[in-house]
């Protein structure tokens, strides 16, 4: 009998992040047009930009997004410490300005808590961005479920 | 309409990333993209599954991340290409791709 493990991991986006996004794509791209003109360039040369195309398009027209991760294995638990898992939970409760303040609300070492949310961020678990000249963590995170199959 | 943005880590460094648009239940976009973490290089493409321009395709990349080669295909769902992608994940490079 072959027994199966999945963890899904359902993020919720909220308008805020949205607007981040477009943000974020008018900074690297210019404009949606401009990025429209080179993927219709490009074709399928380039997925990254293909995929932020297609996103900035539908999302322009009202679609909901919904973002989820999922790990085919039990990867995830090496990076889920129990330190881990609390910013997670803090993060989900909670708004925090900067990673000082995270650490400080924390009662941890900056430096921990910094790496801490740097291996996060590498799953995306959690988000770092810039807001002057601290980086404000979050997470999105909103159900997190781990199935097991027979 | 719908975006559903999914990343599956299939491996350490490896991973598929899937996006897919609905409107009213059926599928208008959908690209399956499975990529690994080459040292020094970030990111790197190696097949992709989507239908662009409304034609069901599949694309191949090299190592550097190219386009070398694009064959049509019938439409594949997320969990269609990653039962590929389990299978086929350490000779994608060299395969031929008219089997995907």
């Amino acid at each position: 009998m072959v027994c199966t493990m999945e963890i899904n991991i359902i993020k919720e986006r909220k308008q805020s992040d949205i607007d981040d996004l477009i943000k974020k794509w008018k900074k690297t791209y210019g404009s949606f047009d401009s990025l429209q003109n080179k993927v219709m360039i490009s074709k399928c040369s380039s997925p990254e930009e293909m995929n932020d195309y297609i996103v900035w398009k539908y999302l322009s027209t009202g679609a909901d997004f919904k973002e989820s991760v999922v790990f085919e294995s039990a990867d995830v638990f090496y990076i889920l410490s129990p330190r881990r898992a609390e910013i997670l939970e803090y993060l989900a409760n909670n708004e925090v300005a900067s990673i000082r303040e995270l650490s400080n609300k924390l009662r941890r070492n900056y430096k921990n808590v910094y790496d801490d949310l740097k291996a996060l961020s590498k799953y995306e678990l959690v988000e770092l961005r810039e807001e002057g000249r601290a980086l404000k963590p979050s997470c999105s995170v909103s159900i997190f479920n781990v199935n097991f199959e027979r | 309409m719908e975006i559903l943005k999914q990343k599956i880590w299939v491996h350490k460094n490896e991973v598929l990333e899937s996006l897919t648009v609905m409107d009213s239940g059926k599928v208008r976009f959908y690209s399956h993209t499975y990529l690994v973490k080459e040292r020094g290089r970030g990111w790197v493409p190696y097949i992709k599954w989507d239908n662009w321009d409304r034609q069901p395709h599949v694309d191949k990349y090299d190592s550097s991340g190219a386009l070398v080669e694009q064959r049509a295909c019938p439409e594949k769902t997320a969990e269609d290409a990653l039962k590929l992608v389990k299978i086929f994940r350490k000779n994608l490079m060299t395969m031929d791709i008219s089997q995907l």
